[in-house]
């Protein structure tokens, strides 16, 4: 299996004007950089209804990306995670926001999307072991 | 005013240099627009607060406990740069009166924009290992409701 070199960068700017000149706050965070086997990405509709995303491909998930690509519905994502154990978590996703999580258990049947009002397009990006 | 721009970006190469890149998951960045703040003066840190540190002290009540500046979390980035595994426990608008609960490993990014603190329980993390963490955590929040 070959491996894959990631680096997830995060950067925050913060500035009282719209353009964001002149910032407060103009800052990258430290990358997070991890060895994986696998890095895949989907762009996907959520429906209304509740539905099973299976990334079971992947015996672990050392970080997953979600964004709502719509423009006024939110998307709730349920999921389980090493720290809750069989315990659900739960986050709604609301237009145009991002979920970066680094714990996710990728089983299956315990992780979800469901949009709001209308169906909407999620971008998702997976990091794991295949 | 205050106008939040967060941006995130996966490189993915095949080799340690990234010289071969496998592919680059862009997400268009999350731009917040801008936001009101009730009164005037000090708008900004009402808004937006930025912790660099130890992330247990975080959790010791300010600034999302019982003395909270914020009435509602629009979205907490929490950046864990080790040594220990930090979880951060928190409720959600969506999972109601439970509590999510995620383990964060050294040098690992969560990004979560559904942090509800309108029940009287702010966020709170804990380190897995005697050495704790040190990382910094943005919140993005305002002071009405």
């Amino acid at each position: 299996m070959s491996t894959v070199y990631a680096k997830v960068k995060v950067g925050v700017v913060v500035s009282p004007n719209s353009d964001y000149s002149d910032p407060d706050v103009d800052r990258d965070l430290d990358p997070y950089e991890v060895q994986s086997e696998g890095f895949e990405w989907f762009r996907r509709e959520a429906s209304t209804s509740s539905e099973t995303f299976v990334c079971s491909q992947f015996s672990t998930i050392d970080l997953l990306v979600i964004k709502n690509e719509d423009a006024s519905n939110y998307v709730t994502i349920t999921h389980r995670s090493a720290g809750n154990s069989s315990t659900d978590n739960k986050h709604r996703i609301g237009p145009g926001k991002f979920l970066v999580l680094p714990d996710v258990t990728p089983s299956a049947t315990t992780f979800t999307h469901q949009a709001s009002g209308a169906a909407c397009i999620l971008k998702i990006g997976v990091l794991g072991e295949t | 005013m205050a106008f939040v721009k967060v941006d995130v970006s996966i490189l993915a190469a095949s080799l340690a240099d990234y010289s071969q890149l496998l592919g680059v998951f862009d997400v268009d960045p999350y731009e917040s627009g801008a936001k009101q703040v009730p009164g005037s003066g000090s708008v900004l840190p009402k808004e937006v607060f930025h912790w660099k540190g130890n992330l247990e002290n975080f959790a010791q009540g300010y600034p999302l406990g019982s003395t909270s500046m914020f009435s509602t979390v629009t979205t907490m980035i929490i950046k864990n740069d080790g040594p220990d595994t930090i979880s951060v426990m928190y409720q959600t608008a969506a999972n109601g009166v439970n509590f999510n609960i995620l383990n964060i490993a050294e040098g690992k990014i969560a990004i979560l924009p559904d942090v509800d603190i309108t029940g009287g329980n702010p966020p709170f993390l804990g380190s897995s290992g005697g050495e704790g963490a040190t990382g910094e955590i943005f919140v993005f929040g305002r002071t009405d409701t």
